[in-house]
């Protein structure tokens, strides 16, 4: 019996749910649309929305009522939702689960969301190597239309929604929602610098909301039991609700695990997830995916919240939680995320694509103990000069597996250098000044 | 989007105030104050893309730095371009970007004129990298365009350009990461329009011409600014020279009517002027041979020879034909020359081919021998109408203002053409079009027949139009009432319900340009299609409305010229009437000497004398008869008839291999004057070499 209420995960865990909008419905499905759709209007929806406190879950913890209102109002044209099923992110897994065991539930988020939004078109950008997931989508999509509750005249009530799957083709930006509305254009998926936003300028030039699924997931929630009600789960007033951790690396049972925000990392990791596999201690872990700062164990009681984790100098991104025992080779753990980054920076910004070979050439050397002392200034000024210069948020992501790491965990680095330098490893030429 | 706007904000660069029309880039208002950002993926004539991050600038209230290159100057912003955050955000930007780069610069075409080894000069810029450089594999690219991707900086100008500004979207950049490269669109060697846009708007040495790889530094180049010698178009080009050799042809950003932008035979066409088989020495025909001779001697013999077919046969057995590839001054003493000194009115040019039909159309409905509009018009329109252009190949750079207005500005295209939208190598005008109807030439009068008919039967006829010209308008209504759709459906294969969309598209337009192109100026009746198409403007209150107009394009640089100096036989200089006496009387009062009085002969009236015997004697300048005109006129075998054929030509063309004499001419590379453009721009020609062999141009017309 879990010690938290379920919501997102609550009907795939009851025995022998399939997923199938039979058993969806027998759950309750659709009676959030069925709740709106000709009685509250769009901007009811909207309000709940807003009232409801509800942050994006997939990175930067936008509020999503926020964003839809930037919308244009009373634009005449087509405006399109984006769903974003890339789930790139190192360490991340939630929205796998909840495409394949409750695809219904996403289906009438993203109902919801169009008619909030009043878009006829919603897209679902799927990460291509989700394959059992595009197909159970369109299975769903499928019987959902079947059912009446996608394509023309939903519920009777004079309403449009046509429901798409894309499925992408195995590059990380592409969960960038810029890069991502590129490549559903057809395009090479590199991100669009910003401003204009896609609230004005999105697919095809088009007023576009981009949402993640577990964003989505909980809006049918938030409509059935009220905004109120999801606003007093969590730690409000901030980061309401709860969140599906994806809790992997050093753990007795990694998996994902729906807990209201503001639960501590201490009861996650070793309540929920079992505790560490053996009897060596936690050393270190990243709170929200590849892309946030590595947390010590001083911070096992920093808040899953928004705020406390930024205030921990991390980030609760796309709740990926790596877990790392005592042993763990530190420098190349961040090496081997550096490695990830470098693979998938797109290239189209100086400063993360020259940055990144860069800095992953720099790792691999300290690593293989070739490194110098002066690699650890050059390491955290290249790190200053990504961030906040790129074009797209991943500059951000790249420099905090390093930057983190250096910061906790410096000794480490000087000690794989100093090694170097004893086991007289290199005999390096003076370094050629250009 | 139209770019007219009056609205401005005001804004301080570095505290100095500023006022831009709304709209504008923090960067280009920095360098109305006179601060260049550096930038490297910026370029004016591109959409923003922000990618090389270079171009950084502080503005107030914004904690991070902005790319100024993709910022919108806003009401009362404040930037900072000279900080030292600024500065060293440039520095550190730079020092990426010289990290995967090889430093070749001792070997690089660019050397001497690189924004990178500019910027890194300004910046001092030192880097700490000393780890491994990716290394592209050296890959054969085209025969033109060489590309050297390790010196690649990935800030996609050329890529961007190939698609934004030509359509043609050849390039692509491949791969992902530092490993991106910029290639051929598929798995061959590079086949495209061939422009030498990517080449000219590179800001390093990535990509090269091979005409002029490894020849030169920028610093030992003599530059002259001239016109080009190949289309009507007339593009200001700056041809560079190295000892009297032709190195390379570019055309400066924003330079010239062309903006810059230049297509394959301006770029790379410049060598023919230095072909090797240039006729470079007069030659004579001695028993059937034609042999080198001295000036003299040719001189000479072609005065002794006109004299005594003169005396014998009188003025009327002579002809001229002059190509509009010559300057304005050459076409007029030519033609003053054949009227004069030989004293007779057979006189022809190229503009016959075509040109001449636009022209005269205008003439007689609006009374100009010019365009009313402009290029800047084309771009501005709402609506243009291309007729019979197949405008890429024949006129890329007009091609290019229409693909500005269509692609930028969102114009609606109409084309009535003979060619149908296709993916190619080139770019193809009707993938752009709204509206396409794809005919034979010989249907082009039947298509804007069509949609004349549709004009005036679904009441787009203006309303002052009707009024102030009732007759006009009953007579046009009367002539497209005895068309029935049927037979115009048989014949153009168009049904009436698309001339219908077409005239409410044509009609619904405020700034409308209709441009007629070569297939319909040479085509069976290409004056009255050009006087229908002037109807269509006419009958919609468009012809005489601000920024509307009919625009025939010219085919060679100096079309244009050749009807204005009055090198065809029914026109005098100022394309004034050969038969109107005041006119007459006015040439009469500057050449002080009596014109001719017989009408002249055209030139296939002229080929058909000569074979009749009537014509003994013809001067050709520049022409080719033999080679541009059908067989079945006869022309090689009439020219065989004569008694003197003079050609003055810069290759033994398959006319010139006939004459009796031949005087090598001089390449506008080699010459100084002016050329006439299809929008009747006057442009100075300036010589970048000394004339090839004995071609000195100014002894080069018989006078
Ligand atoms: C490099 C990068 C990768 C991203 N990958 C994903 C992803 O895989 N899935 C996702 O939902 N959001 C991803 N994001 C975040 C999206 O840009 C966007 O913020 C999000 O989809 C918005 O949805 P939300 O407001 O519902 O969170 C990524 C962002 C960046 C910068
Ligand atoms: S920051 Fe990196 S991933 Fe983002 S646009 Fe720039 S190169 Fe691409
Ligand atoms: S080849 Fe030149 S223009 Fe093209 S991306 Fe590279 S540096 Fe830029
Ligand atoms: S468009 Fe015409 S004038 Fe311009 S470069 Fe080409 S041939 Fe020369
Ligand atoms: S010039 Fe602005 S980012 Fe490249």
């Amino acid at each position: 019996m879990p010690k938290h209420e379920l919501i997102l995960l609550k009907n795939m865990m009851e025995p022998g749910y399939t997923g199938s909008l039979h058993d969806y419905e027998r759950a309750g499905g659709y009676q959030a649309l069925r709740k709106v759709v000709g009685k509250v209007p769009p901007a009811g929806v909207t309000g709940m929305v807003m009232k409801s406190g509800l942050r994006g879950r997939g990175g930067a913890g936008f509020p999503t009522g926020l964003k839809w209102n930037f919308l244009p109002k009373d634009y005449i044209g087509p405006k399109y939702l984006c769903c974003n099923a890339d789930e790139s992110e190192p360490g991340t897994f939630k929205d796998r689960q909840l495409i394949e065991r409750d695809p219904h539930q996403i289906l009438e988020g993203i109902l919801l969301a169009c008619y909030a939004i009043g878009s006829e078109t919603a897209y679902i950008y799927i990460r291509g190597e989700f394959v059992l997931g595009a197909k159970i989508l369109e299975q769903a999509i499928a019987e959902a239309r079947t059912a009446g509750y996608i394509g023309s005249n939903i519920l009777g009530a004079g309403i449009t929604v046509n429901v798409w799957v894309h499925r992408g083709a195995g590059a990380y930006i592409c969960g960038e929602e810029t890069a991502l509305l590129e490549s559903l254009e057809g395009k090479r998926g590199l991100p669009r610098f910003k401003p204009p936003f896609p609230a004005t300028n999105g697919l095809y030039n088009k007023p576009t909301v981009v949402n993640n699924i577990e964003t989505l997931a909980n809006l049918p929630h938030i409509v059935v039991r009220g905004p109120e009600w999801f606003a007093s789960i969590g730690s409000p007033p901030k980061s309401t609700g709860t969140r599906v951790f994806c809790v992997s690396g050093h753990v007795k049972q990694p998996g994902n695990y729906e807990v209201p925000m503001g639960v501590t990392f201490r009861e996650l990791i070793y309540e929920h997830a079992g505790g560490m596999r053996s009897d060596k201690s936690l050393k270190a872990f990243i709170p929200g995916g590849a892309s946030a700062p590595f947390l010590t164990p001083n911070h096992l009681d920093v808040k899953l919240d928004f705020e406390s984790v930024a205030a921990a100098g991390s980030m609760l991104g796309s709740g990926g939680v790596t877990v790392m025992e005592e042993g763990t080779d530190i420098v190349w753990a961040a090496l081997r995320l550096m490695e990830f980054f470098y693979h998938e920076s797109c290239g189209k910004c100086s400063p993360c694509r020259e940055g990144s070979s860069w800095l992953v050439q720099t790792m691999r050397r300290i690593v293989a103990k070739r490194g110098r002392m002066e690699d650890l200034e050059t390491l955290v000024d290249l790190c200053k000069n990504i961030e906040g210069r790129t074009v797209c948020a991943f500059g951000e992501a790249e420099v905090a597996p390093i930057m983190s790491t250096l910061k906790h965990w410096r000794s480490e680095y000087v000690t794989l250098i100093q090694e170097a330098e004893a086991a007289n490893l290199i005999k390096l030429e003076p370094a050629v000044r250009h | 989007m139209r770019k007219t706007t009056t609205e401005t904000v005001r804004l301080t660069i570095d505290g100095i105030s500023i006022s831009v029309p709304k709209g504008t880039l923090v960067i280009e208002a920095a360098r109305l104050v006179g601060v260049m950002v550096p930038h490297f993926c910026y370029h004016p004539k591109l959409k923003p893309d922000a990618n090389c991050r270079m171009c950084l600038v502080e503005v107030e209230r914004m904690p991070k730095l902005q790319t100024s290159c993709s910022t919108v100057a806003t009401e009362g912003m404040a930037v900072r371009t000279a900080t030292t955050v600024v500065h060293n955000a440039h520095k550190s930007v730079l020092e990426f970007i010289l990290a995967n780069h090889p430093l070749d610069c001792p070997v690089c075409d660019q050397g001497g004129k690189c924004d990178l080894q500019d910027f890194s000069h300004q910046y001092t810029a030192t880097s700490r990298f000393e780890e491994t450089k990716r290394i592209f594999q050296k890959e054969y690219f085209s025969p033109l365009i060489e590309t050297q991707m390790n010196r690649c900086v990935q800030c996609l100008r050329c890529v961007r350009y190939c698609d934004e500004v030509m359509d043609v979207k050849a390039l692509a950049p491949i791969g992902r990461g530092t490993m991106t490269e910029i290639k051929s669109f598929g798995a061959h060697p590079l086949d495209c329009e061939f422009c030498g846009g990517c080449v000219q708007i590179c800001p390093v040495g990535a990509i090269t011409s091979r005409l002029s790889m490894y020849e030169y530094r920028p610093w030992m180049l003599k530059r002259a600014d001239t016109v080009c010698m190949f289309c009507g178009d007339g593009c200001q080009i700056t041809v560079q020279t190295k000892d009297q050799e032709l190195i390379e042809v570019n055309s400066a950003q924003g330079a010239g009517r062309n903006s810059g932008d230049l297509c394959a035979r301006g770029f790379f066409g410049f060598r023919a002027a230095s072909h090797p088989s240039r006729v470079t020495h007069p030659l004579i025909r001695r028993n059937g041979v034609l042999v080198q001779a001295t000036w003299e001697e040719a001189l000479v013999f072609v005065a002794e020879q006109t004299n005594r077919l003169k005396l014998a046969h009188g003025p009327q057995a002579f002809g001229g034909l002059i190509s509009g590839r010559c300057t304005n001054e050459e076409l007029y003493l030519f033609q003053k020359f054949m009227r004069l000194t030989i004293g007779t009115n057979n006189l022809d040019s190229s503009a016959r081919y075509g040109h001449i039909n636009g022209v005269q159309a205008m003439r007689s409905v609006q009374g100009t021998h010019r365009w009313t509009v402009t290029f800047e018009d084309i771009v501005q329109a709402d609506v243009l109408l291309l007729v019979g252009t197949n405008i890429t190949e024949t006129n890329p750079i007009t091609g290019l203002k229409v693909k500005e207005a269509v692609k930028k500005y969102d114009a609606t295209l109409l084309t009535i053409e003979a060619i149908q939208p296709a993916v190619g190598t080139i770019s193809n005008i009707s993938n752009l079009s709204q509206q396409h109807v794809c005919v034979a030439p010989s249907q082009f009068g039947a298509a804007v027949l069509g949609l004349l008919k549709a004009i005036v039967e679904d009441n787009h006829v203006d309303s002052t139009i009707r009024q102030r010209m009732p007759d006009y308008v009953s007579a046009v209504s009367q002539a497209v009432e005895r068309l029935t759709w049927d037979d115009l459906a048989l014949s153009t294969g168009v049904s009436r319900e698309s001339f219908v969309q077409m005239a409410a598209s044509l009609a619904g337009g405020r700034r409308v340009v209709a441009l007629a192109g070569q297939t319909l100026l040479r085509s069976q009746g290409g004056y009255g299609i050009c006087l229908n198409l002037m109807d269509l403007l006419l009958l919609t209150g468009r012809l005489t409305a601000q920024g509307c107009g009919f625009a025939p394009l010219a085919e060679e640089n100096n079309d244009q010229g050749a009807v204005e100096m009055g090198a065809v036989a029914a026109l005098l200089p100022g394309a004034l009437d050969l038969t109107d006496q005041d006119a007459r009387a006015q040439i009469t009062r500057v050449w002080k000497e009596d014109l001719p009085l017989a009408e002249g002969a055209t030139l296939i009236e002229m080929i058909d004398r000569a074979q009749a015997g009537i014509i003994k004697g013809l001067f050709v300048v520049g022409e080719n008869p033999v080679g541009s005109l059908p067989p079945q006129t006869g022309v090689k075998e009439a020219l065989g008839k004569l008694d003197l054929l003079v050609c003055q030509e810069l290759f033994l063309t398959e006319t010139a291999a006939l004459a009796h004499v031949v005087l090598p001419a001089a390449s506008a590379m080699e010459k100084a004057g002016t050329f006439t453009n299809t929008e009747g721009h006057v442009q100075a020609v300036r010589p970048a070499i000394n004339p090839v062999g004995r071609s000195a141009h100014r002894r080069s017309l018989p006078q």
